[in-house]
């Protein structure tokens, strides 16, 4: 009896083929993410999503993807994912040292973030130093095989659906992959360069955000102060410490309304809080004003510690300033696509 | 040219701003802030109008809340557009017809009722013992009101709701309590709100229902939708 069970287990287990996935060996501060989901903030759910779209859209352009297919979205952390078939990759955001480990967890090569590459069977990605930005997008070629929630893979923390089970990922989890064989049949283009796409000048000196003012009140206190970014960041919300504003208690008893990413929220200490992506659908703390689309990405990058500055700026240049970032975004999406 | 400073409008009767939040948003927020029947009503109103609209004025989604709507805008598309488009919406006599038509769909609109489980809740107790009523008498006070949705959010179909008598309002508990049970429903000052997953809250916790109210395969009962109340809902406990 014992016996037969055992011979009818093991021929089951060798008629299995073992499908396409990769295995997280250390999760980090990781999670899927995609576009996010529309249409449903009057139920209290958030768009969510890429916090930085940019970076992720291009990841998925460079393994052959469309750019909203989703990817593993990891804030800075450390991480390593293997792979048990060949795979190829594409890591983008954060300035990395990506390195490959061999079976035997030695150190192989390293890879240049910014460009595709192959994880063969076996071998391990792992995400060594963070040397700039916070947010890196890790996209697959074929796509992750995950089900989606209300039109989108991205992961709900807060409400805990969406992504894999609706929470951050965690050490072993295994990730099913969709095979793409167009991905396979093309080599990664030798000698790619590897796409800048954290602007260096914000290394130097102070980021600024932009931002357009909510009825002035609270703006023009708003101005050009210093802040830093504390570690109390998540994609719900940026909390920010530094000079503290004064708030009339009118605009502090405030009911909640509806509020965006990006938006500028003055805590009843005086102190500012951006809210991120993941952002509660309606928020009841003064409103200082909203971060323009150009810098959203840019939001999603900044280092905790980093300091960083508010400049209110008028319609008319938020509008230049708009227009010159799509047209930036879509030649540099321009570029990897014609070199794909 | 729109400068983004607020702009006055009249529609149906009351008096609201026009506000741009940012680049890819406007809030359209009624004159007086309050947490009334009539503001969630005209917010109702001014939303189910838009609503049939929403692509003509290149709208993506929208938040109702107390006394504003949010208006959230297509990728791409013009604040400034919008703003102009929304205030000769709102100067147009039709507005006027909507409301009647609004009317009569509002008050034909089923009421949703949800069953409270016999067990009081946890801080059923307590409540009772601040206005002076046992635990039954307060159940019966409660459940014999009628609510209103006027808002959702903090959590995926989590229902702010108007219309808890003024005798039963009790100002929120000194600390959040770190795991709220699932389903509760909860009274948080003048308003009752009901917790759709276990997590830390700060209300007081009067009974629970059995009624899931999110699931992201979305309800077939309700048209898909992710959630069983939706603004404008009217709601009454039964006991």
């Amino acid at each position: 009896m014992l016996a037969g069970a055992g011979r009818s287990r093991a021929v089951f287990m060798l008629n299995v083929k073992e499908s396409l996935n990769c295995r997280i060996i250390k999760a980090g501060l990781s999670s899927v993410q995609d576009a996010g989901r529309l249409g449903y903030t009057k139920f209290g759910i958030s768009h969510g999503g890429f916090a930085d779209p940019d970076s992720a859209h291009l990841a998925n352009l460079l393994v052959g993807n469309s750019a909203n297919s989703p990817c593993i979205e990891i804030c800075e952390s450390r991480f390593e994912l293997r792979a048990n078939e060949s795979v190829k990759l594409a890591c983008l955001g954060a300035w990395v040292d990506l390195c490959i480990l061999d079976s035997d967890a030695r150190i192989q090569r390293s890879v240049a973030a910014g460009s595709a590459f192959y994880l063969s069977a076996g071998e391990t990605l792992r995400v060594q130093r963070w040397f700039a930005g916070r947010t890196l997008y890790l996209a697959f070629a074929g796509q992750l095989d995950l089900a989606q929630a209300l039109g989108s893979f991205s992961t709900d923390l807060a409400n805990q659906f969406g992504g894999l089970d609706g929470r951050m990922l965690i050490n072993g989890d295994v990730l099913p992959l969709k095979s793409n064989p167009a991905a396979f049949t093309r080599e990664p283009a030798s000698g790619a360069r590897p796409i800048p796409i954290w602007s260096g000048a914000d290394l130097h000196t102070v980021p600024s955000l932009r931002f357009l003012a909510y009825r002035g009140e609270l703006a023009a206190q708003l101005h050009l102060q210093h802040y830093q970014l504390t570690p109390q960041c998540s994609r719900a919300a940026l909390r920010l410490k530094g000079v503290a504003l004064q708030i009339d208690a009118a605009l502090s008893s405030a009911l909640s309304a509806g509020v965006i990413h990006g938006a500028i929220q003055i805590l009843p200490n005086g102190e500012p809080l951006v809210l991120g992506v993941d952002a509660q659908t309606l928020g009841g703390y003064a409103l200082a004003g909203c971060v323009i689309q150009a810098d959203l990405s840019k939001l999603a990058q900044l280092k905790i510690g980093a300091a960083v500055q508010f400049e209110c700026i008028d319609r008319a240049m938020a509008a230049r300033l708009n227009c010159e970032y799509v047209n930036r975004r879509d030649r540099q999406l321009g570029a990897v696509l014609a070199s794909c | 040219m729109f400068t983004g400073e607020p702009i006055a409008f009249e529609f149906a009767g009351s008096q609201w701003w026009l506000c741009a939040l940012g680049d890819r948003a406007v809030r359209l927020e009624l004159q007086i802030q309050d947490m009334s029947l009539a503001s969630c009503g005209a917010v109702q109103h001014l939303s189910a109008a838009l609503h049939a609209k929403q692509t003509h004025f290149s709208v993506q989604a929208q938040v109702p809340a107390y006394a504003s709507l949010m208006l959230m805008l297509q990728p791409g598309s013009d604040l400034p557009d919008l703003a102009a488009k929304l205030l000769a919406f709102f100067s147009t006599a039709q507005t006027a017809i909507s409301l009647k038509e609004y009317s009569l769909k509002e008050w034909a609109a089923p009421l949703v009722q949800l069953q409270l489980l016999p067990e009081p809740g946890l801080d059923a107790a307590l409540l009772a013992d601040a206005f002076g009523l046992s635990v039954p008498q307060l159940l019966s006070q409660f459940c014999a009101a009628q609510y209103r949705v006027a808002q959702i959010g903090f959590r995926a179909g989590f229902p702010y709701l108007l219309g808890l008598p003024p005798e039963l309002s009790l100002p929120r508990r000194a600390s959040v309590r770190a795991q709220v049970p699932a389903l509760s429903v909860a009274i948080g000052g003048a308003q009752a709100g009901i917790y759709p997953a276990t997590g830390p809250g700060g209300w007081h916790v009067i009974g629970q229902i059995a009624q899931p109210l999110f699931n992201p395969n979305g309800f077939p009962e309700r048209g898909g939708a992710p959630c069983w109340l939706a603004p404008g809902d009217r709601v009454q406990f039964l006991c």
